[in-house]
């Protein structure tokens, strides 16, 4: 694939097409848009966390006048489904029932129980109040470890809660711990987190003339047209999804948000109908990043070597499984970090309550198992004495190493060099800036995969069209979170036909206009899209280049495409718009749809998780400096370097832009990010309550970027969208550790959490 | 269904928060204060709005339902900052953000101003709504309570002017009668040799909801102490003067061993209760941290 040699665009700092448009206000997200005779959609949602619905009486609120349609589950005709997320392939044992509208009981608090359709919101909003349930409350269960006890209640009646259950067996840690000189046990947890993107989950439903639907929703998966067909009932070719520019999703928006409740809406009334939900309803009951316990045994030699380590992690996966084995997967595969280890065992486990479930959140696990590994690896260098530094270096993955699930790997590990670039960055701890302050420096590598998991076998498609102008049509279904997803497909484009950006334009995001191209999930999309755009670009590229040759009589590896013009080596040249003149003329093909294909493997080894999972993995290194103050338990992040080995940058603006919106939300899960659920009720229910970090809570950001040009996507890419964050909520706990001089193992560390544990020391 | 969400030591609670405000109000936007308090001896059952970045939120959560608003945010006689007097006269319907940029200077007012909420809410808020709300946690409290302001309460009947610290009587209630409205907030000026600090603790640095505050003015001839004043926000169920951490500083000399017991009383002195920021014992370890910083400051 390797034609093109030199980059005239690929590696520059190009502005995205689309950045004027969002920083002047005029994009149209899904709350942006209209049409004549909309009606709008509320829903009614569970008073309690868990119980039974003993009656739901409608007629009051059916009465009331500008209703249009009130419906509960009996009114959806398929409304427990199996819940699949655009994958290309069922794979059983990881799908589990959810309910569109709760049926029987409910089982968390804020479960939709109805929908109301209205001529105004307003209407809409007393309609709900109107609708009566009574209900019969039940026993909850809102620890995982307690749901784990046979005894505990059942969230599907008749049923274990434990919904998904890994294992690694690598080596024998028996025999590992024997070797070991030194041995060290802990605990660590990490907490519920929201999304908090700006853009609440909203979208617009209609019914279109020839009586299919269409929904223009914030999403990052298109492809649920799928299973809103089966919800209602109807041929998947009778649903087309839109999704315009998203705000934000980073993972919240992968499972279904309000797709099905549009659509019921929209069929049951034949009216286009509204919904977009309140930033309330979307922090206390819209998915959240999986809560974990975690369990850590560490066996190492005096000299640092790890020689076996043993790990227990258990998630909490709401009340209903949703992505939950999953994301328990990611993290069982990511349980070790990228450091060598000979002898592993690992034993997690997912496990329903009566919490909202939990579901895909930037890193899918990867992430919190980073807030285990990195923090356990602090505690045993500290054990050893040893320079937490020296002994991560002593254990990191290289090139031809094999992970804890025995894939060998075979492509570069930079971390030795991402950490030096992040240590020469931060320099030696700071004195304190006070008497009654506390300085603190951490560091934490990570790693997360890009790309899906190989037994789902994934595919990606895209379509690039030469117009007769010399201008570029892409047409690919990709979902544009904000990360320029779009943006990195014209740059490839550019690059292999020498068009300028200004004449390339995206159509993205619609199941109906664009070639299907699979999630905007798992760090997927340059991957997966940007190689299958690549393709189909090459292809153009062969097909007006083989034109050319002809015409000059020359071979095509004599000629070059630049500046719009296809170039001999002497000094001939024609414009592309000649050459796509002139190929439309013989009928050569001046598009080309092209599919790309990630390698596709099966489910590993259920008793010892021995297999390739994902197709590659970015790796990387975080470093930050802390302040605290002694007297009030405030935290000041007063530096955070990042350091990644993104393959190539396709663009650099791009990379630095993930690498610091990772550190953004890195410092807001180490330290002031928490839902607060009480007895399955969430206590932060708006930004006042829920902390996340405002620009003067986050220091200047020093984005460094790595290349060895050896990764799978385009060009050599490696993906960067999650792998930005793993590292950093260790890196600045493990800061917050070293200024105390102790270890606090609750999330977030919080102002009073260290405030109490500082007294505790005194 | 009803949510609990708890501002400031102040307990709300929100039913279901709507997309849109479903209480049915009529609405006046008087633009002179006569023709406001003239409306609002009328109606006795209204609500003043001003910035509305308290009211707006609390009728999106069905805490308050009004039947009637009065919005006097139009009434341009309300928007002014003067020296009159030997006083800083401040309207009730000032922005905060214009007393930020205020030249005349209180220093202390102006540093709380600062830190309340975040840019747009300075811009839309005014100090006589921070006070009127009467949140435990209002950021503009305690800074006055150590200037010694005094707040003029309108009616048509004529009006009255009330201590500061006189003027809150619970979270979310005030001495304010059904026919008064807030008009002006007087402050004395503060003199020579006058001290002031305020220091805020948030769970963030910026756009946060006092967990504690502390406002601290110290009065000091040749190094000695003539009088203090030690207001502390958001751990009582209105802000407090800390009148025995004040009587310890009267006629000494700030000191290390002097500020360690001022900051203990005043620990001691505060009433808190634990709610979705902080405990109850994180906040008097705060009070303890807060007045150590102010008077560290002022040493």
């Amino acid at each position: 694939m390797d034609v093109i040699k030199e980059f005239k665009v690929i590696g520059k700092r190009l502005p995205s097409h689309d950045a004027v448009e969002k920083a002047t206000g005029q994009t149209k997200y899904a709350d942006d848009f209209a049409l004549p005779g909309m009606i709008y959609g509320k829903i009614l949602r569970a008073k309690y966390p868990h119980a039974r619905i003993k009656r739901i009486d409608t007629s009051k609120a059916e009465k009331l006048d500008g209703v249009y349609c009130v419906l509960t589950h009996k009114d959806v005709p398929n409304n427990a489904i199996i819940s699949r997320f655009g994958q290309t392939r069922a794979v059983g044992g990881f799908e589990g029932v959810y309910r569109v509208l709760a049926e029987g009981k409910v089982r968390y608090y804020g479960e939709p129980v109805a929908l109301v359709a209205a001529e105004t919101e307003e209407i809409a909003e007393k309609a709900i109040d109107l609708i009566e349930v009574e209900y019969e409350e039940l026993e909850g269960v809102f620890d995982p470890r307690e749901a784990m006890d046979p005894k505990a209640p059942k969230i599907e009646d008749g049923k274990s809660n434990v919904v998904a259950r890994f294992k690694i067996r690598k080596g024998d840690v028996a025999k590992g711990f024997a070797e070991a000189d030194v041995i060290v046990e802990n605990e660590y947890m990490s907490q519920f987190i929201d999304h908090a993107y700006l853009e609440p989950e909203a979208g617009v439903a209609w019914v279109e003339d020839d009586g299919s639907i269409t929904i223009r929703v914030s999403t990052q998966v298109i492809e649920h047209y799928r299973e809103i067909a089966h919800v209602l009932g109807i041929p998947e070719s009778r649903v087309r999804v839109i999704t315009p520019k998203i705000g934000g999703g980073f993972g919240g928006k992968e499972d279904i948000t309000v797709e099905y409740y549009l659509a019921l809406l929209a069929w049951k009334t034949g009216r286009p109908v509204k919904i977009v939900q309140t930033r309330e309803e979307s922090l206390s009951f819209r998915s959240k990043r999986h809560p974990y316990k975690f369990k850590y045994k560490t066996g190492v030699k005096k000299d640092g070597t790890i020689v076996a380590v043993e790990a227990e992690l258990i998630s909490d996966a709401g009340a209903y499984m949703t992505l939950s084995p999953w994301v328990l997967l990611y993290s069982t595969v990511n349980a070790i970090g990228p450091y060598n280890v000979p002898n592993v065992k690992v034993d997690s486990y997912t496990v329903l309550t009566n919490h909202p479930p939990s579901g895909a959140y930037r890193t899918f696990g990867a992430g919190q198992a980073c807030v285990a590994y990195e923090q356990q690896m602090d505690e045993v260098a500290k054990k050893l004495g040893m320079d937490p530094v020296e002994f991560r270096k002593k254990n990191y993955l290289k090139k031809g190493d094999t992970m804890a699930n025995g894939w060998k790997i075979p492509n570069t590990v930079a971390l030795h060099e991402t950490t030096d670039l992040v240590l020469k960055y931060l320099g030696k701890k700071p004195k304190p800036s006070g008497p009654k302050k506390l300085v603190g420096m951490g560091i934490a590598s990570g790693m997360c995969s890009y790309g899906r998991m190989i037994f789902l076998h994934d595919t990606s498609r895209s379509k690039v069209r030469l117009e007769l102008d010399g201008s570029v049509t892409i047409e690919c279904g990709v979902q544009d979170v904000g990360a320029g997803q779009e943006a990195s497909l014209c740059q490839i484009v550019s690059e292999v036909l020498g068009v300028p950006l200004k004449k390339i334009r995206i159509i993205s995001g619609d199941t109906a206009a664009t070639p299907i191209a699979g999630t905007t999930t798992a760090t997927r999309q340059l991957y997966m899209s940007g190689n299958a755009t690549y393709l189909a670009a090459m292809k153009v590229r062969d097909n007006i280049l083989t034109k050319a040759s002809e015409i000059f009589g020359v071979d095509k590896s004599e000629l070059i495409i630049e500046d719009e013009k296809i170039k001999t080596k002497d000094g001939k040249s024609i414009s592309l718009r000649d050459i796509a003149v002139a190929c439309a003329a013989d009928g050569v093909e001046l598009f080309c749809e092209a599919q790309f294909n990630a390698p596709f493997g099966e489910v590993p080894d259920p008793e010892t998780g021995q297999g390739r999972v994902f197709p590659d993995f970015t790796y990387g290194t975080t470093g930050a400096i802390v302040e605290i103050d002694t007297e009030t338990g405030e935290v000041e992040v007063k530096k955070i370097a990042s350091a990644f080995d993104v393959g190539t940058a396709i663009n650099p603006m791009r990379v630095e832009g993930q690498i610091e919106g990772g550190a953004a939300m890195g410092i807001g899960w180490a330290l002031t990010e928490d839902v607060k659920f009480e007895k399955g009720i969430a206590k932060a229910q708006s930004f006042a309550e829920y902390i996340i970090a405002t620009a003067v809570d986050v220091p200047e950001i020093k984005s460094i970027i790595v290349e060895n040009h050896d990764g799978l996507g385009p060009f050599g890419a490696r993906g960067v969208g999650e792998v930005v964050l793993a590292p950093v909520p260790p890196a600045v706990i493990n800061a917050v550790a070293d200024a105390l001089g102790k270890r606090i193992k609750e999330l977030p560390i919080t102002g009073e959490r260290i405030l109490l544990a500082l007294r505790e020391k005194s | 269904m009803e949510m609990r969400n708890l501002v400031g030591t102040e307990v709300v609670v929100m039913m279901r928060p709507t997309s849109v405000i479903l209480a049915d109000f009529d609405y006046s936007a008087p633009k002179s204060l006569e023709e406001a308090l003239r409306e609002k001896k009328e109606r006795k059952d209204a609500h003043i709005i001003a910035g509305g970045t308290d009211l707006i939120p609390k009728m999106r959560g069905q805490v308050v339902k009004p039947v009637y608003l009065i919005d006097i945010s139009g009434i341009k006689e309300l928007e002014y900052i003067e020296e009159r007097d030997g006083q800083v006269r401040i309207g009730a319907g000032t922005k905060i953000s214009r007393i930020i940029e205020s030249k005349i200077k209180i220093d202390v007012l102006q540093e709380a101003c600062k830190k309340l909420g975040n840019p747009l809410t300075r811009n839309k808020a005014t100090i006589g709504g921070n006070l009127c709300n009467a949140s435990p946690a209002a950021d503009t409290a305690t800074p006055l309570m150590v200037l010694g302001a005094e707040l003029v309460l309108k009616s048509l009947d004529g009006e009255r002017t009330v201590p500061v610290e006189k003027f809150f009587v619970g979270p979310g209630k005030t001495v304010l009668r059904d026919d008064e409205i807030l008009t002006e907030i007087r402050i004395p000026l503060p003199g020579k040799g006058a001290k002031e600090k305020f220091v805020k603790v948030g769970l963030r640095k910026a756009d946060a909801i006092s967990v504690v505050n502390c406002a601290v003015l110290l009065k000091v001839q040749n190094r000695v102490i003539k009088d203090a004043k030690i207001a502390l926000g958001s751990v009582a169920p209105t802000p407090i003067l800390a009148k025995e951490a004040q009587k310890t500083l009267i006629g000494n000399r700030l000191s290390e061993e002097l500020i360690e017991k001022c900051a203990q009383i005043a620990a001691k002195e505060s009433k808190p209760i634990s709610d979705v920021r902080g405990s109850a014992r994180y906040r008097e370890l705060l009070v303890e941290g807060c007045v150590k910083k102010a008077l560290r400051e002022l040493m």
